[in-house]
């Protein structure tokens, strides 16, 4: 259906100028569709099916981020040891821990005895920025990555509040509708094949999943979740004796009962949606296993993804598929990789877990630079916490770990109108906290949402006379020093 | 010319924020705008639809101020400790200040640190995630210009200070339980539930809609109460019954239903946090005998247990059996023991060495505090774990109170793993075998001990070799078989010294040594002939009965371990002590919280029990309103409180709170039964009116919320997998025992298992398997335990609909059910409206019938036949589906396809 390797810019279609510098009138127009304008006169019944779609819609202003793939490594990468040096470390390597107060999580042999990072850290391309040894091929694109070093979830500790407060901006109370669901009920989806928003957890969900709840709104805007290995969407083939006709004479079947059954129901959104989700369903058999079909990947291709190699295959042909989504339309792909606890042994650990994404990551960044997608493709790499630049010590036997670190951590970005070879904020010299320039997870949320030509506090979606957006009513600033 | 002014203003603020200029520099303009600004927002917010804010000369520091400080404030500036010695549990101490001066300016907010270092952003500091609203801002700004009120005197000592104010003790949920009186209206036919329900409609000019069909009704019903569809001679039986009872009829006829106990079971399983295996890490072990548990509940519904009692069983089962539990327990006795396992559920990997660490022991209790908080009082109580309760009225003691009630089972310094605490009695019928075998086992054991003894004294004489002089040798030769303490001071030095002349006891660490050299291979032979013996005879042992119950040791019941606060909920930081009792937000006095534990003649500490009694007292403001919400919510689709979990301040206020507090005080009057709780609910004309949205309605009510119509809901996941196989006669109907097992296929996929006979029981008895959930479940928003669940997600896929086109289960099931249709009619129209009657519970309508039957006629005689794996259909997981699909089609097993993927099927109405 499609050209292999296409070298045209991007498939998606770019949003029409008109609702440029509109954010009012686009907004308005945000709210009007989703019949949540209640102070308008009613101008046609309530009961009347309210119409949710994955259209693509205007966005408030210019947009420079038409898409994102967020690489999720959850667990808590060590920034110590990959994309943050701290050469003060090395001064009180085994002493007791100078700096201020530690914020420990995990209690269980918490020592302050520092250590530094054994990792070398250099300076890396044409912009200079200090990249670990851990990280080779993340280094060898250096002028494309954006680091924020002075990341802070603001108090809030361990994984999953972390996780959520980085994709919905809570760390906790009721499930919030995910950063992907945001993104597609504002913007729709290029792809009317393929889902808007798609989640790919890689061996195991992410403890306290979903994160890819569409919340409080529309059930057409949830994430789909795409298994990590083939089949990564169970069902998409027919049985062989319907394929084609056969099964679309059953679902025009389906779809003029349905409907006549609808009209016996008028006003059931969710009914609607189910309706549309059939059409949805039909398509991507044929759409999403295109999409998700990896032979058709030229072998330069494969081998730059790590394809070849059995410790980042998962990894690479995760991306390779995030890829493929994003080039045929799809707004929001994220790959869930918890892998990144260390507690323990971490100087063995860390580099064997870098190896497993360095590789297919940085083929990534470099594979839709070649294909003209990744000034439009916002690239997020990182997880929702760093380390202690003190060892965790759990006992005889063990080797010591790093624990958990939320109050200073980095975070990094590649494209979508995100300035390269960058590096903002800083920790402390010990790369405890975030000091220098302090980034809330609110702040960066904002940021992703003014990439993609959004204003965090106008994407709101009206439910019961409350206008509910994502940040709930929490500052977030857009740093506006990370956007070229 | 205003909008310039401001901007003048805001900018000269940046600037003065950056520069961290004392506030009390600031001109009072600037914040007198930001005065403004705030009163604009808040007026937005009413505009919103929020409730409007009380008259500031209303308002008081107790209740309208102090909940918005304690919320934001008082953590640091109160609650034990005081930064920059500002207190602000008192308005007195606020205007008293800290160091920086005084905080509060009476009728003056603009003067009042406290406003301006608010709205300045600059407090609480700015890593503390929650902010004050902008309404909460202005209700503070509000109060202190309208003189800033108290309700009372305020005490001069502050340590005086109730931790709970009287305004906070308000809150509904908090009040006891008073029967209100019964509405009285015109139009109101009888049913108390609808003259409540009614009330509320009418003083906004509505009323309840009209009654369903009665397809609707009896398909309502039958998913209802059992989690089915009706059957089409149940739906046929019911349209021609003409008895002026045959609603009421219908209603007992499912609710003595077995399948009503399996349906409601999977509902408080789901607050159970019910799964087969024990979580917490990659192995996800199995965990055996957990389903006793889930017998036990389907068991006690069934035979509509009261509720009071329903719920002493699984807090104190094990105390109902008496301590010491007896070594054969009787059928009624097991079932009590089975019931605790409800204090079992949570995700508990310290079977795993590396696992069983304090700090993942202490996670097991906390989230089983959080299931027990979130089923019986419907309460968050778990945030007061590290810190009081900043939005409810739980002082942190109160939570290791609630916590030292369980403390005994727990016992978390002899903590028991998962495989070593399960009760272990012998089988009834079994003794005198068992004790046999135990007669034939001691002296083989005897034989195996003097090996052991051999070997060891072999071991022994080569290390005394490695000894430097005689005199050690005699003294280590004296000592070594005395136990550690009782050897002399030089003996203890000479054993420390030379650490292997304490050769292991333990036949494996034994091993090792023996292993080590040849010359000890006869003695490890030796004993390896014994061990194979015993072995032998061993195998012959009846199977004991396994019960995973929760229980207290011996050593726990006669010395409790001590509950200590734990500062910050780090187990590494045990502050004070604490004695058990119940939050004390619910009582008058802080001895009514005590626990009155039994004294001399239980054998238990008898704290859960205790608690029980508390719980079930009819007094206890929560657990029934609790239960009530919980089966309110499964016949609406939503709970009067509309967060089952918090009925706090966080948590939604009840649409109908007199309703709740009579349909509560009326179940506890009625003995706590739950099935005529049901009937109460399922015999209201709220209950009986149809879905369909009215226009004048949706305008004045658009949520639902007084229910001017009933709420159309999605099959739940068990209701998806158990309605096909029950239309396409496949359920089987199985009660009770080990789960149908699941296990996961190469490429990952779980799968369940076993014959035809067992892999189609329903889904209530499939293995759950926490890091294995089945596809065809998870899809359609199987619980998610985290560490329960006490409310399901409706999730709407384009991954299901594709689960309904494709997956071979449902192919396979269609076809059979094809099968049966075309056996049972000859003709189409008539096979079409058994169908319908079937799958949506009704008849189709003409248009409807006649699109299927175009559709049949279009492919009559035209039959399908798959052409294997060869045309792209490599992928298909064949692998993971518990049955092949079927090899052809022909137009009706398509259809039949067709009518189960339809909304019709899908939805209840």
């Amino acid at each position: 259906m499609f050209p292999i390797n296409c070298p045209e810019s991007s498939r998606r279609h770019f949003l029409s100028a008109s609702g440029f510098g509109l954010s009012g009138l686009a907004l308005a127009g945000l709210l009007e569709r989703d019949g949540v304008l209640q102070a308008a006169p009613p101008t046609k019944p309530p009961t009347e099916p309210v119409v949710h779609n994955l259209l693509p819609k205007s966005s408030h202003k210019p947009p420079k981020a038409q898409a994102m793939i967020s690489l999720f490594l959850g667990g808590g990468p060590s920034h110590l040891d990959m994309l943050d040096p701290k050469p003060a470390l090395k001064k009180y390597e085994g002493k007791i821990y100078p700096g201020s107060e530690i914020a420990f999580d995990n209690a269980g042999g918490a020592t302050k005895q520092v250590m530094a990072s054994p990792f070398k850290f250099e300076k890396r391309g044409q912009s200079g920025l200090e990249i670990s040894e851990v990280l080779p091929h993340m280094a060898s694109v250096a002028d494309d990555l954006c680091l924020i070093r002075s990341m802070h979830l603001g108090g809030l500790r361990n994984h999953v509040a972390g996780m959520r407060a980085l994709n919905t901006a809570r760390g906790t109370g009721a499930t919030r509708p995910a950063l992907g669901s945001w993104l597609s009920y504002a913007l729709g989806s290029e792809s009317q094949n393929l889902p808007a928003f798609v989640a790919m957890p890689l061996y195991a969900n992410p403890p306290g999943s979903p994160y890819w709840s569409s919340g409080f709104l529309p059930s057409i805007y949830q994430g789909t979740v795409v298994r990590d290995r083939d089949p990564r969407i169970l069902n998409l083939d027919p049985p062989s004796a319907l394929k084609g006709r056969p099964q679309r004479e059953g679902l025009d079947l389906l779809k003029s009962l349905n409907e006549m059954h609808l009209q016996m129901h008028p006003g059931e959104t969710d009914m609607a949606a189910r309706i549309a989700n059939y059409e949805l369903a039909a398509r991507m058999q044929l759409a999403a296993s295109e999409a998700m079909d990896l032979s058709r990947e030229a072998e330069k291709t494969r081998e730059m993804y790590g394809l070849n190699q059995p410790e980042t295959r998962r990894f690479g042909e995760a991306c390779l598929v995030a890829r493929r989504l994003v080039e045929r339309g799809v707004r929001f792909v994220q790959i869930w990789h918890y892998n990144w606890d260390m507690h323990e042994n971490i100087n063995v650990t860390l580099p064997k877990t870098c190896r497993t994404v360095d590789k297919p990551s940085a083929a990534l960044i470099t594979d839709l630079k070649q294909r003209g997608m990744l000034d439009s493709t916002l690239v997020h790499w990182g997880g929702e916490m760093g380390r202690l630049p003190v060892i965790q010590y759990r006992g005889p036997g063990r080797t010591p770990g790093r624990d958990h670190n939320t109050d200073g951590f980095t975070l990094c970005m590649a494209g979508g109108g995100t300035k390269g070879g960058y590096s903002y904020g800083n920790t402390d010299e010990f790369g405890h906290k975030a000091v220098d320039k302090p980034v809330l997870h609110t702040d960066w949320l904002a940021t992703v949402a003014d990439l993609f030509g959004l204003d965090v506090n106008q994407m709101v979606y009206e439910r019961g006379g409350q206008k509910l957006s994502l940040l709930d009513g929490q500052a977030g600033h857009v740093v506006k020093d990370v956007i070229a | 010319m205003k909008l310039l002014q401001f901007l003048t203003d805001f900018i000269l603020l940046r600037i003065l924020w950056s520069t961290r200029v004392s506030w009390n520099l600031i001109p009072q303009k600037i914040s007198l705008i930001l005065i403004v600004l705030i009163i604009n927002n808040s007026i937005m917010a009413a505009e919103a639809g929020r409730k409007p804010l009380p008259k500031p000369e209303e308002m008081t520091f107790e209740r309208h101020v102090y909940p918005i400080l304690k919320t934001h404030c008082i953590g640091c500036h109160g609650e034990g400790k005081s930064e920059s010695k500002l207190d602000l549990r008192q308005k007195r101490l606020a205007v008293k200040g800290g160091e920086g001066g005084t905080a509060l300016v009476p009728g003056n907010p603009e003067e009042s640190p406290l406003i301006y270092r608010m709205t300045d952003g600059e407090m609480p500091p700015e890593h503390i995630k929650i902010r004050p609203t902008s309404e909460q801002m202005k209700i503070v700004t509000d109060w202190i210009r309208a003189g800033a009120r108290t309700n009372r005197p305020e005490p001069e000592n502050p340590s005086s200070l109730p931790v709970i104010l009287p305004e906070e003790r308000e809150h509904w949920a908090y009040q006891r339980i008073v029967s209100p009186d019964i509405p009285k209206l015109k139009n109101s036919k009888g049913a108390p539930v609808d003259a409540f329900l009614l009330k509320s409609l009418e003083d906004v000019g509505l009323s309840f809609g009209p009654a369903a069909s009665r397809e609707s009704l009896i398909r309502r019903l039958s998913f209802g109460l059992t989690g089915l569809p009706p059957t089409a001679d149940e739906v046929r039986n019911f349209l021609a019954d003409t008895r002026p009872d045959a609603w009421s009829q219908l209603v007992d006829h499912y609710l003595s239903s077995p399948r009503y106990g399996e349906h409601w079971a999977r509902m408080w399983l789901d607050v159970a946090g019910y799964a087969d295996t024990e979580g917490g890490n990659e192995l996800d072990a199995v965990r055996g005998d957990a389903w006793k548990y889930r017998d036990y509940v389907i068991l006690a519904l069934n035979a509509d247990k009261t509720f009071d009692r329903f719920v002493t069983e699984q807090l104190a089962g094990d105390e109902l059996v008496g301590y010491p539990l007896p070594a054969r327990p009787t059928e009624e006795q097991s079932q009590l023991l089975a019931a605790t396992g409800f204090l079992r559920t949570v995700a508990d990997p310290t079977g795993r060495g590396e696992d069983n660490t304090p700090a993942v022991r202490n996670q097991v209790i906390a989230d089983t505090i959080k299931v027990v908080s979130s089923t019986f009082y419907g309460m968050t109580i778990g945030c007061a774990e590290c810190h009081n309760h900043r939005y409810d009225p739980i002082p942190q003691a109160d939570y290791y109170r609630l916590r030292a009630v369980f403390e005994p089972g727990f016992n978390p310094s002899q903590w028991k793993s998962p495989g070593t605490r399960q009760l272990s009695f012998v089988k009834p019928g079994s003794e005198k075998l068992t004790a046999e075998i135990n007669r034939e086992l001691a002296p083989l054991q005897k034989m195996l001990d003097i090996a052991v003894e051999k070997a060891r004294e072999r071991v022994f004489q080569d290390e005394l070799k490695k000894l430097a002089s005689d005199a050690m040798r005699q003294m280590a030769r004296a000592e070594w078989r005395k136990p550690v303490n009782q050897r002399s001071a030089e003996a203890k030095k000479l054993f420390e010294d030379y650490p292997n002349l304490d050769v292991p006891r333990s036949i494996g660490a034994l091993k090792l040594y023996l292993e080590l050299d040849k010359v000890y291979k006869p003695f490890n032979e030796a004993i390896e002939v014994e061990e194979k013996k015993i072995a032998a005879v061993r195998s012959r042992m009846p199977a004991a009965d396994t019960i995973r119950a929760f229980s207290e040791s011996d050593q726990a019941r006669q010395k409790p371990p001590e509950t200590r606060l734990l500062f910050r909920g780090d187990v590494e930081s045990p502050k004070e002590s604490v004695t058990p009792g119940d939050l004390s937000v619910l009582y008058e006095s802080p001895s009514e919280t005590d626990l009155i534990t039994p004294k001399t003649d239980s054998k238990s500490t008898g704290r859960r029990l205790a608690l029980a009694q508390k719980l079930t007292s009819g007094n206890h403001p929560l657990l029934a309103r609790v239960i009530v919400n919980r089966v309110w919510l499964g016949h609406f689709g939503r709970g009067l409180v509309e967060t089952p979990g918090d009925f706090g301040s966080q948590g939604a206020r009840p649409t109908h709170p007199e309703l709740l507090d009579w349909l509560s005080t009326d179940f506890m009057a009625h003995g706590w039964s739950l099935k005529r709780l049901h009937r109460q609910i399922l015999l209201t004309q709220a209950w009986q009116q149809s879905s369909t949205r009215r226009l004048e309605a949706e305008k004045v009510d658009p949520d639902n919320r007084l229910l001017h119509r009933m709420n159309i809901r999605r099959l739940s996941s068990e209701s998806v997998r158990d309605s096909l196989l029950a239309v396409s006669g496949q359920l089987q109907p199985t009660m009770f025992g080990p789960p149908v097992p699941v296990s996961v296929t190469e490429d990952g996929q779980p799968q369940v298992n076993g014959p035809a006979a067992s892999v189609n029981r329903r889904t209530v008895y499939l293995q759950v398997r926490r890091q294995a959930p089945l596809p065809a479940l998870e899809v359609f928003d199987a619980p998610v335990l985290d560490p329960n669940c006490e409310l399901r997600n409706a999730s709407n896929v384009p991954t299901q609909a594709l689960w309904l086109m494709n997956d071979a289960f449902i192919g396979r099931v269609a076809a059979q059910w094809a099968e049966l249709l075309k056996k049972k009619d000859t003709d189409d129209k008539n096979r079409i409206i058994q169908a319908c009657l079937v799958a949506w519970g009704r008849q189709p309508t003409e248009k409807e019938a006649g699109a299927m039957l175009a559709f049949l006629q279009a492919n009559q005689g035209n039959v399908l036949k798959n052409t294997g794996n060869t045309d792209g259909r490599k992928s298909r997981p064949e692998a993971i589906v518990t049955a092949e699909p079927p090899s052809q089609f022909d137009e009706w097993s398509r259809l039949a396809q067709i009518i189960l993927q339809s909304n019709g099927f899908l939805y209840i109405d």
